[in-house]
């Protein structure tokens, strides 16, 4: 199992490039796409409600709702399809997967915001 | 030099390729192998041919015959497991030659792997032999997977080979033209610091020898797609 880990970390992305998010969180995820010949970044934003597997096997599920039908896509993390994934807002959820976000609509398919302050702001705020 | 060396089955992962392409792979550790044996057409044998050995092993765990067969190859301890490679002409190799994967195999060359695959136990005609079975519903009473007829009735046996339920699996195959994706040294073992109060002088021999030796020896090498057989179970890799 070691050396499939070993192996493994040659291919998967490391430090700042992993992206950074959590389950519950808005985010805008930029994804590669050739068309025509031509390289351009899609932009898709959505719930994150779901984080599975591990090591370069992992991925995430984003939802969101566009035009009244709920649009699931799974990305894998490591791809170097996905070129960043960008966090819009926290939301306070108490589970790891937000399955039951597909049979919620409307009002009842809101989360709550949680808002995080960074220990940058919150010293900058202590000096003043 | 010899067409293939002996490895063992890792298991299975993905890779990423530059345009962000996903490409299962297989990873096998294959290697070091060392030439345990010399088989020479003229030197009384009948054909050329290369004895390997590998997965070293401890003296103590072999038999009087055995370490006699592995005395020349290695001072002390043997190999767990032992194949022959056959060769085009006379073997250029001298016994107790250690070869990695690295002077065998190239990256994005085509190989033939022989392993073992998974045993299934006994099998239904279905899974065996690929069968359709019979109807889901139009009144079939139990007949789902059944392999049905077993041939004429006038011939009053069943003829020799008739594809049937039994033993499947576990068997030897080959398969071919399988591409090396990436052959990657796996770390080397760290040198061995040599204590100042080193007391005889052949231990430090030994270790000294273990210093120079820190090379990389072990390869893990990655197959595109699958290839037969369980993790860990072994495989032959030879050139095509």
């Amino acid at each position: 199992m070691q050396a499939i880990e070993k192996f493994e970390k040659d291919y998967t992305k490391k430090g700042k490039d992993v992206p950074q998010f959590e389950i519950g969180d808005l985010v805008k995820v930029h994804h590669k796409i050739v068309e025509g010949g031509k390289e351009r970044t899609q932009v898709f934003q959505g719930v994150v409600i779901a984080r599975k597997g591990g090591g370069i096997n992992e991925t995430f599920t984003v939802r969101k709702v566009s035009f009244g039908i709920g649009v699931e896509k799974v990305y894998p993390v490591h791809s170097p399809r996905v070129d960043k994934v960008q966090v819009v807002r926290h939301s306070k959820v108490r589970r790891a997967k937000l399955y039951y976000m597909r049979a919620l609509s409307g009002k009842s398919a809101r989360l709550k915001e949680r808002i995080v302050i960074s220990d940058k702001a919150r010293k900058k705020a202590a000096k003043k | 030099m010899v067409k293939g060396l002996i490895g063992r089955k890792l298991g299975m992962t993905r890779i990423f390729d530059k345009e962000g392409y996903n490409i299962p792979v297989t990873l096998l550790e294959v290697g070091p192998c060392t030439v345990v044996q010399i088989k020479s057409g003229d030197g009384g044998d009948g054909y050329n041919s290369v004895q390997l050995g590998f997965q070293p092993v401890k003296a103590d765990k072999l038999n009087k015959p055995m370490k006699g067969h592995f005395r020349k190859a290695c001072k002390d301890g043997g190999f767990k497991v032992l194949r022959e490679f056959l060769m085009d002409g006379t073997p250029d190799l001298e016994v107790g030659t250690e070869i990695t994967a690295e002077d065998v195999f190239k990256e994005s060359a085509l190989v033939k792997v022989t392993g073992t695959s998974s045993g299934k136990g006994f099998a239904g005609a279905m899974k065996r032999h690929g069968f359709h079975g019979g109807p889901a519903s139009h009144g079939a009473k139990r007949v789902h997977r059944r392999p049905m007829s077993a041939g004429a009735t006038d011939a009053a046996r069943i003829f020799k080979g008739k594809k049937s339920p039994g033993h499947m699996g576990n068997v030897q195959v080959t398969q071919k033209s399988c591409r090396i994706v990436r052959i990657k040294a796996l770390d080397a073992p760290k040198p061995v610091e040599i204590p100042e109060k080193a007391a005889e002088g052949e231990q430090v021999e030994k270790k000294e020898k273990s210093r120079e030796k820190g090379g990389a020896t072990k390869f893990v090498i990655a197959l595109r797609g699958s290839i037969p057989g369980k993790p860990n179970s072994l495989v032959i890799l030879e050139n095509m």
